[in-house]
């Protein structure tokens, strides 16, 4: 038999309002562009996939969760849920071993946004879709608007990190490269409430800028 | 008549001429070849009838069966050169080939693909202007070498499937240079401490599975004989040169498919150029012939006109079907 006033305290505890400033809990897809354009001297700075890895993990806790995704001319994703950085750097290890007829094809990154959402939007919480690329999408079967559209239907936060250091800016005819690449990802995001960064000073300023985004979304 | 009467007359009578147009399936022998005529001075000359040609099968003289000099609409595939000595020109590029975009009438299908650091055909081949559009905006990139080969084995599979006259057209700076033979020569493990190195030489496997991804022009053309594919080609001249091994070769390309070649120079208007590709190939006959032997072997093929004066230009070699 229950005691009166214990059972009066856990009455009280479950008719207690949430506190308004609650963290929601957070699901990630993270997905690498390793495609042909992505250099073999990008695709050897494995810090800076492991800079990115653990700006998002460092945001967790408990309840949130992530899952890596390496785009080559399809998507391939590592298990689900996984919550540390170092479950999430073995994953993208492991997943590194493309077939090279997959990484010498098309970059189809706005499909690999979207598959991205289709793995995180039936999760709780903030739910973002986060993709680091050199920024040349290539044979998409969806279009920038339509797969902003479609993460946006499905509640999903779409950030694009840009980082290619060959890309050029010709003066006299204003951007050529990787500013035009995130003007095509920043529509999309900004139809998601995310973002698309460009990695032009240093991967640890770019991770940072990462990091107060989801910060952001966590608290929306 | 105002222009707007003319395109509109223009394309109610292209529309009738999809619903007439001949027909290879009456006959599985019969081998279809789609010919360009041209004056001396140049123009396209498309009123002549059937009655103006002759064609030789390995030198005998054969009939026309099939005969028409209306529009047949265009299945194309569009493959830009976008290594990095393209990148200052991309934008125009870009521009061009939305212009390429606008010049193609309804019927007509493409796709758009680049090749480049990776060779990309978009997965849309469509009459959908607003799909094609779109892809040149978003899906366009400098960068990498400049994998030809491998760019127009790319276009050729993105129209297999696709019945009919199939044409792929190429623009193209430079020589041949596929990206990924480059990845035979990434460093050994030995000299680069990254952990990932090894996985990435691992990953491609032995050298010889990295060459099969970079097509050889020989390689091209016969598998654009043999199915049947017309390969045009502009050649933008750039400051780079054309090496005389790669010239050769894409035209043998061009020249062996029935294919066009115009050359530009660095500040010539790139979607005049296309638009006349676009005007050629609307303005072909289609002609058909049975050939003399189904021996399942390549034939020489001869078209003529007959009018001395008139050049016509189409496929020099097929493969006839065989018996069985």
């Amino acid at each position: 038999m229950i005691r009166r006033d214990l059972f009066a305290l856990a009455l009280a505890a479950v008719l207690l309002p949430l506190p308004a400033s609650l963290p929601r809990s957070m699901s990630i897809a993270l997905l690498f562009d390793v495609s042909f354009s992505v250099t073999p001297k990008q695709l050897a700075s494995e810090s800076s996939f492991e800079e990115v890895i653990r700006a998002v993990t460092k945001q967790f806790q408990p309840g949130d969760s992530a899952v890596i995704g390496l785009v080559a001319s399809r998507v391939a994703f590592g298990p689900a849920n996984r919550s540390s950085a170092k479950e999430l750097t073995a994953d993208w290890r492991q997943l590194l071993v493309a077939p090279p007829s997959e990484r010498f094809g098309p970059s189809p990154l706005f499909d690999a946004l979207d598959a991205g959402v289709s793995r995180v939007h039936a999760l709780p919480g903030a739910r973002a879709v986060v993709l680091w690329t050199d920024g040349r999408p290539t044979g998409n079967v969806l279009g920038a608007e339509d797969a902003g559209a479609r993460a946006a239907t499905a509640g999903v936060s779409l950030n694009v990190i840009v980082d290619d250091k060959t890309w050029r800016i010709d003066p006299r005819r204003g951007p050529l490269g990787i500013e035009r690449a995130c003007q095509v990802f920043d529509t999309m995001a900004r139809m998601t409430g995310g973002v698309c960064l460009v990695n032009s000073r240093g991967t640890s300023a770019t991770v940072k800028q990462l990091e107060r985004v989801l910060e952001q979304l966590r608290n929306r | 008549m105002s222009t707007i009467a003319r395109a509109a007359l223009c394309t109610c009578a292209y529309l009738l001429v999809l619903q007439q147009r001949p027909s290879f399936r009456t006959d599985v022998n019969t081998v279809a070849m789609y010919a360009t005529v041209r004056d001396a001075s140049g123009h396209l000359v498309p009123n002549l009838t059937k009655d103006d040609f002759t064609v030789t099968d390995d030198g005998q003289a054969t009939d026309i069966v099939v005969f028409s000099n209306e529009p047949v609409p265009i299945v194309v595939a569009l493959m830009l050169d976008m290594s990095g000595s393209m990148a200052a020109n991309y934008r125009r590029v870009r521009a061009a080939a939305g212009a390429f975009v606008d010049e193609l009438w309804e019927g007509d299908r493409a796709t758009i693909g680049t090749f480049g650091a990776e060779v990309a055909v978009s997965p849309h081949l469509t009459s959908d202007k607003a799909i094609l559009k779109r892809v040149t905006e978003e899906e366009i990139w400098p960068g990498g070498g400049t994998p030809l080969w491998s760019g127009l084995r790319a276009g050729m599979i993105a129209l297999t499937a696709q019945p009919g006259r199939r044409v792929v057209l190429a623009l193209t700076d430079g020589d041949e240079a596929c990206p990924a033979r480059a990845y035979n020569r990434v460093p050994t493990v030995s000299s680069i401490p990254d952990p990932v190195f090894p996985r990435i030489v691992d990953a491609l496997g032995p050298s010889d599975a990295v060459a099969d991804l970079c097509a050889t022009g020989p390689e091209v053309e016969r598998r654009a004989v043999m199915q049947d594919f017309m390969v045009y080609g502009v050649e933008f001249h750039t400051r780079r040169v054309f090496s005389p091994e790669s010239v050769v070769r894409l035209h043998d390309i061009i020249d062996e498919t029935g294919g066009g070649r115009f050359q530009l120079e660095t500040n010539a208007d790139l979607a005049t150029t296309f638009a006349r590709v676009v005007e050629e190939l609307h303005h072909q006959y289609t002609i058909g012939f049975v050939p003399h032997a189904l021996d399942g072997k390549a034939h020489r093929v001869d078209l003529r006109a007959k009018n001395l004066q008139l050049r016509a230009r189409a496929r020099k070699t097929y493969v006839a079907p065989s018996k069985s």
